[in-house]
């Protein structure tokens, strides 16, 4: 099955690199089959206006049966959005990331989604149990259960 | 051709939107693999994919599981076709009963076996803190507020009981006084009603118009401040007090008798040197500017011990290696405290060491000759009361003494009151000071001119005996009632002058005397307290006379000279003179 996860992710990005990203999103990089870094921006009116942020995909062999390991990265001068839902070590909350995370999405599509989330953030502040989480986090946050409780933000 | 509707093997190109590989009508993979489509949308799959995605979706979260089963699309449910008898159902549905029914039983087993322990545990403690309060207390109080059966204890009897061995451990474990460990007992237990059996019978008896005429003639004459004070007000006030006054004392005593600080002696002492190891430390070699730092401690009243060196620190962290977790927090508040209350004894010690520390130095301006005669040179007195202390310690540290010890304090006070009480049979002053009031021997209705006869109810009632008539002996075990509303029977005969002084009188006393229930009874509780804090007072005189034994013997030791009898004289190199005497 691992095969399905590599040609299905080299699809992806053969078409990404044919047909370019969304507005904002630009792939950074993606070396192999199992990493890839792409910033993304905040077009139009928004609290994170000019900021830009760098967002990682980390794909296993069950993609895209399951989801991949997605965070923003905090390294090398980088920094997480201020966002309700978004730790301060780079860990998001989203559901789609999570158990409502289907195989019909791409990467793109979860570049997108998130995008729109910080676009639609009315304050920037980080969860309120921020600081609790980014003491005993996994290093990956898919090992993390959230709870997705709300989901107008 | 108009009705027909196609189906996903009429699609030109196939997507799979789980794999994302196309497949051309007019190429199919060989062998073919089959397509589907699930739903009621454009969205199509391989079936093997979408089971997978299925299968292991169920694997995770109920929601997840949930989302697999319906289009991500259009939100269709998916339905699934398999052989799925009624016998699967059965297992799958017995399985999972059986699951459940298996993690019950563990929840259950374990739940039984904590029940079981803790219950018996529990059972242990109540049954101890029971006999505890009944030593302390006296059996007539005991039987008054709780008595040997369990069936008639108020509910916070099991709660308080059971705590008794708990505080008594952690008090013990706290200070090395054994003082402060009976103050839960007498802040507990006084506000408690009697059991309501004996309150019946005390109604019932007091009820009777002609003994509750007799109560209030009676209860009259008495002074308005009784003796001895509530438990509450000895709890709160006369104990901490008298505490902190004989640690003063003590400590005078303790330094006039070796000469020199004792780290041990000093509750507390192994708080204030933990602190002061910075100090030391960055006091490390001596000069001026410690001997600067030394006055400025003198001020603060502390660091006079930590300047005896490394040997004695050692001694009182080893001395107190078991209390330390419960101290660190429990005496930061008492440390305080007692820096005010040692103030006076830093000057004498602290400035000799300085001195001793520095070497031979000018005089301090602080030094101060106003030490203990036997006292030729205080560093080496400090040195040996180290070594003794050493040497006593080695038996004292251990947590079983510590615990036993504590557990014992009940027996000890029981013992200890028993003793009072022999003692007073011989001194009347005494006898006031203990408020003796009931007796074993009253029961026997003895009116001769023995010295029960005054430790009858008649002195409870106000030191009147000759006021109240025989009567009265009726109920011995029984003490004089609560004062309802229904003991009033004969409050509209008294003049209303009498009705204010009686009710004057009863609200001082409530205020100082505490409870009737308690202050009418036999104060078991109080020469049981007194008791105590004499055996507190003797163990630690013996404990001084230990240490001060053990430090003479220290410094009168010396080592027996002979002479050469039996060796060679030839063998020994001796000086001239020697041969010159022979």
């Amino acid at each position: 099955m691992a095969s399905i996860s590599s040609r299905r992710l080299a699809k992806e990005l053969t078409e990404i690199k044919l047909e370019g990203c969304p507005v904002g999103i630009k792939l950074v990089k993606a070396d192999d089959l199992e990493t890839w870094w792409f910033t993304i921006e905040v077009m139009g009116d928004s609290l994170y206006q000019g900021e830009a942020f760098t967002l990682q995909f980390r794909f296993d062999s069950s993609y895209p049966i399951s989801a991949p390991a997605v965070q923003f990265v905090v390294t090398d001068g980088r920094q997480a959005p201020i966002h309700p839902h978004v730790y301060s070590n780079g860990h998001i909350c989203a559901s789609i990331l999570g158990n409502e995370w289907s195989p019909v999405l791409s990467v793109v599509a979860v570049c997108v989604t998130l995008q729109s989330m910080l676009g639609s953030c009315k304050k920037k502040e980080r969860p309120v149990d921020n600081d609790r989480y980014v003491r005993h986090a996994p290093e990956n946050p898919k090992k993390t259960r959230f709870h997705y409780d709300d989901d107008t933000v | 051709m108009t009705s027909r509707v196609p189906t996903v093997e009429d699609l030109r190109v196939k997507l799979c939107y789980i794999c994302r590989e196309e497949e051309l009508y007019d190429d199919r993979s060989d062998p073919p693999t089959p397509w589907t489509h699930p739903c009621k949308c454009t969205l199509v799959a391989h079936e093997a994919c979408l089971l997978k995605w299925i299968q292991t979706s169920q694997g995770t979260s109920a929601r997840a599981a949930v989302n697999s089963l319906k289009c991500p699309q259009c939100g269709a449910q998916y339905e699934l076709e398999s052989k799925h008898p009624v016998l699967l159902k059965f297992l799958a549905t017995g399985n999972k009963a059986l699951q459940q029914l298996g993690r019950l039983f563990t929840l259950f087993g374990v739940a039984t076996f904590v029940g079981v322990v803790s219950s018996g545990v529990y059972i242990i403690m109540t049954g101890y803190g029971a006999w505890a309060l009944k030593k302390f207390i006296g059996k007539e109080m005991f039987d008054l507020l709780l008595t040997a059966d369990p069936a008639n204890w108020p509910y916070a009897a099991y709660f308080n009981l059971p705590l008794m061995s708990i505080s008594l451990v952690l008090s013990r474990l706290q200070n090395t006084s054994s003082i402060p460990a009976i103050i839960p007992i007498l802040l507990l237990w006084p506000p408690s009603p009697p059991v309501k059996v004996r309150q019946q019978l005390l109604q019932e008896y007091w009820t009777n118009p002609s003994n509750a005429r007799r109560l209030a003639m009676s209860a009259l004459p008495a002074p308005a401040i009784a003796w001895p004070p509530s438990p509450f007000a000895v709890g709160l006030f006369f104990i901490p007090l008298a505490r902190n006054l004989y640690r003063i004392l003590y400590a005078k005593l303790a330094l006039w008798v070796l000469g020199a600080k004792a780290a041990s002696l000093l509750p507390s002492s192994a708080m204030r040197m933990r602190r002061n190891v910075a100090n030391v430390r960055r006091n490390g070699n001596g000069g001026h500017e410690e001997r600067e730092q030394q006055q400025q401690q003198q001020h603060a009243g502390q660091g006079h011990q930590n300047q005896q060196g490394e040997g004695v620190r050692q001694v009182v962290w080893q001395w107190n290696i078991f209390p330390l977790m419960v101290r660190i927090r429990a005496n930061v508040g008492e440390v305080i405290q007692q820096e005010g209350d040692n103030n006076d004894n830093a000057p004498n010690g602290n400035a000799q060491q300085a001195q001793e520390l520095n070497g031979p130095v000018v005089a301090d301006p602080n030094a101060n000759n106003a030490n203990g005669p036997e006292e030729g040179n205080p560093a080496v007195a400090a040195a040996v009361i180290e070594a003794a202390e050493q040497q006593i310690e080695v038996n004292t540290t251990s947590l079983g003494r510590q615990i036993g010890g504590a557990l014992l304090i009940p027996a000890i006070s029981s013992w200890m009151g028993s003793i009072l009480l022999r003692l007073s049979w011989h001194s009347g002053l005494l006898r006031d000071f203990l408020a003796i009031k009931h007796t074993p021997m009253a029961s026997g209705g003895g009116t001769g001119g023995g010295w029960w006869n005054i430790g009858s109810w008649s002195s409870m009632m106000g030191g009147n005996a000759g006021g109240v008539p025989g009567g009265m002996l009726l109920f011995p075990s029984l003490p004089p009632p609560p004062l309802g509303q229904w003991s009033y029977s004969s409050w509209e005969g008294l003049t209303p002058w009498d009705q204010v002084k009686l009710a004057l009188k009863l609200t001082l006393q409530s205020a100082w005397g505490g409870t009737r229930t308690w202050a009418e009874s036999d104060p078991v509780w109080w020469r049981n307290s007194i008791g105590l804090g004499l055996f507190v007072v003797a163990k630690d005189c013996l404990q001084l006379l230990h240490l001060w034994l053990t430090k003479r013997e220290l410094e009168t030791r010396r080592v027996k000279n002979r002479d050469f009898a039996g060796v060679d004289v030839d063998e020994l190199d001796l000086i001239p003179s020697w041969s010159d005497r022979t």
